[in-house]
């Protein structure tokens, strides 16, 4: 599974989904209020252990987690 | 007086805006002229004392929504947009409300409960003069025109203060949650008292990440305004940089926090402790007990700024207790005293004060203890007797009257500072069919201080965890979702029937 992929299951696991009926890959998740800070802390966890990165805390700005594809570029620069 | 006049008796026409930060700004006088108009056509549509629901997040559109609200003399009802349908609708039913004030994104999920609804574009289109936009950029131009309107909305010193401004629902120790009801002079006596131990001015600035359907942050828009202070709003408080960003960039002199946020910035940012906030004052803490490694660490780290830990409860309008920064290092571990014009004591069976060391219940009197909870007679005679808040926390005193909390609030479990009921989530699980038994306990978490973890008794093997969670999202707001679940035999039980949850605490510590 590409990681794309493996971040849209993830939010749309049980924990996240019934907060969007559907979600394109440039909606804001901040603004749709599916990330608050609990979820924030467990998408951060997600994201370490799921494609053993870290999580910078420089790193910690709306612009790499807003979006699906927002994430996506995030983690695909922190694997290379 | 109406709190909101108290408010902005001396701010509505400073000439500076009131609300900063990167999403939105307005002025002080900007800000006046649309409550005022908010409260206006309240009154010509709702009359007076009406509940009034408000959703939102943190934005101009809910300060002046609030403000509006209490300004009308109608009660508004604040609440968080993350509560669920089920929860909102029995609140919406409790208080009879016809009118909620919702954010554009949670109109859809919650209209249906309300005769009307308006959202951030509908104060605008009120009638008034020289409509404009709620929120402004320009806040110069929003300026110019406002005088007028706004004295002729006279500032009611008759008003009674006895009178409720709002009600504020928290979790209570049953499954629904409990209307705490404030009146005007609650607000009045506890801002009154907040300003005077954090001697704020209109030189101060706060950088808001608490929410202000909670009563926490809504003190910090009371004293704010009272004084003549401005705010800067930040929703994103896990987007760690924009709030050290803030606090540089707005020169931010003050920062308030529960527990978990302390725990979150101390541990989750490198960067945090080595930057310098040259016009940091102060910061405070309230919301639950920050571990003592973190006070130090965040005082070592910034010796120059007061630390404040508070105390305090929806039922005491916010504030009870605070210990002055000074003390802190000889008091450490200790919420202080009470603060100006509240009485708080450690009081023993019989209501006598503690000597030193003994253990009593915390009570408290003073001009912010609430009117009671609403519709619920029996509780508030329980709660509130000969004039006194008992609160349920625990503590003793010192030789010199520092209060020292060692129970808190057995029955809640503190989630990143949000009160939560175990009954709650317990209520939900069972209506599974599959569910035979289930029991909530708070595990010790890193960054939230608590974690959810439910311990679930099924029949039959077909119930899984996802089933569980995906239950509880649908029913309850996402502080409130078990971060843990474990399928156990039974729920140990004590001789007499009761369940034995410091068991389950061991069981949970035994397996970690």
């Amino acid at each position: 599974m590409d990681v794309k992929t493996e971040i849209r299951n993830y939010l749309y696991s049980e924990r996240f989904k019934n907060e969007f009926a559907k979600l394109g890959d440039d909606d804001s998740l901040l603004e749709r209020g599916i990330i608050d800070s609990v979820k924030m802390l467990d998408l951060i966890g997600f994201l370490e252990q799921k494609f053993n990165v870290t999580v910078d805390d420089d790193d910690l700005y709306p612009e790499n987690f807003d979006s699906l594809n927002a994430i996506t570029a995030y983690v695909g620069q922190r694997i290379k | 007086m109406n709190f909101t006049d108290y408010a902005f008796e001396a701010s509505a026409f400073l000439d500076k805006d009131v609300i900063v930060g990167n999403a939105e700004q307005i002025s002080y006088p900007a800000l006046y002229r649309e409550v005022c108009r908010i409260a206006a056509h309240l009154n010509r549509i709702a009359g007076e004392d009406q509940k009034i629901l408000l959703i939102g997040e943190n934005s101009v559109f809910f300060v002046a929504a609030y403000l509006g609200i209490i300004k009308s003399g109608n009660v508004c009802v604040p609440v968080n947009p993350a509560i669920g349908a089920e929860a909102l609708a029995h609140i919406v039913g409790q208080c009879g409300a016809k009118i909620g004030f919702i954010q554009k994104r949670a109109v859809e999920k919650f209209s249906p409960l309300f005769e009307q609804v308006f959202d951030e574009s509908a104060p605008a289109t009120f009638p008034g003069q020289a409509p404009t936009t709620l929120a402004t950029r320009n806040s110069q131009l929003a300026t110019q025109d406002s005088k007028p309107e706004a004295q002729n909305s006279k500032l009611e010193t008759a008003f009674n203060p006895s009178r409720l401004a709002e009600i504020l629902f928290t979790s209570g120790s049953t499954a629904l949650p409990k209307g705490v009801m404030l009146t005007h002079g609650n607000l009045i006596a506890n801002t009154e008292s907040i300003i005077e131990y954090l001697n704020l001015s209109e030189a101060d600035r706060i950088e808001v990440v608490l929410p202000f359907y909670y009563c926490f942050g809504l003190s910090l828009l009371h004293t704010h305004l009272r004084v003549g202070g401005s705010l800067v709003l930040n929703n994103t408080f896990m987007m760690l940089n924009t709030v050290i960003e803030d606090l540089q960039t707005y020169q931010c002199t003050g920062f308030s926090g529960v527990p978990s946020h302390y725990q979150i910035i101390l541990r989750k940012s490198r960067r945090f402790k080595e930057t310098k906030f040259p016009h940091l004052r102060y910061v405070t803490q309230a919301g639950g007990k920050l571990p003592v490694p973190f006070i130090k660490e965040f005082t070592e780290a910034f010796p120059e700024v007061k630390f404040y830990v508070m105390y305090g409860q929806t039922e005491a309008t916010a504030r009870l207790s605070y210990l002055p920064p000074e003390m802190l290092p000889a008091k450490i571990g200790s919420i202080g005293r009470g603060i100006p014009g509240v009485k708080l004591e450690v009081l023993n069976k019989a209501g006598q004060p503690v000597k030193p060391g003994e253990v009593g219940e915390l009570s408290a009197s003073g001009g912010n203890i609430m009117a009671g909870y609403f519709q619920d007679p029996e509780l508030t005679a329980r709660t509130i007797r000969n004039g006194k808040l008992f609160t349920g926390d625990l503590g003793t005193v010192d030789e010199e009257g520092y209060i020292y909390i060692v129970a808190r609030e057995k029955e809640f479990i503190k989630v990143g500072g949000e009160r939560v009921s175990p009954k709650e989530i317990e209520e939900v699980i069972v209506r599974l069919p599959e569910v035979v038994d289930c029991s909530i306990i708070g595990v010790p978490d890193d960054l939230l201080g608590e974690a959810i973890k439910a311990y679930i008794v099924v029949n039959g093997k077909n119930l899984k965890e996802n089933d569980i969670i995906a239950y509880c999202t649908q029913h309850l707001s996402s502080t409130k979702i078990p971060k843990y679940v474990e399928f156990i035999d039974k729920i140990p039980v004590s001789a007499t029937g009761k369940k034995e949850k410091a068991r389950l605490v061991e069981l949970h510590s035994a397996a970690t």
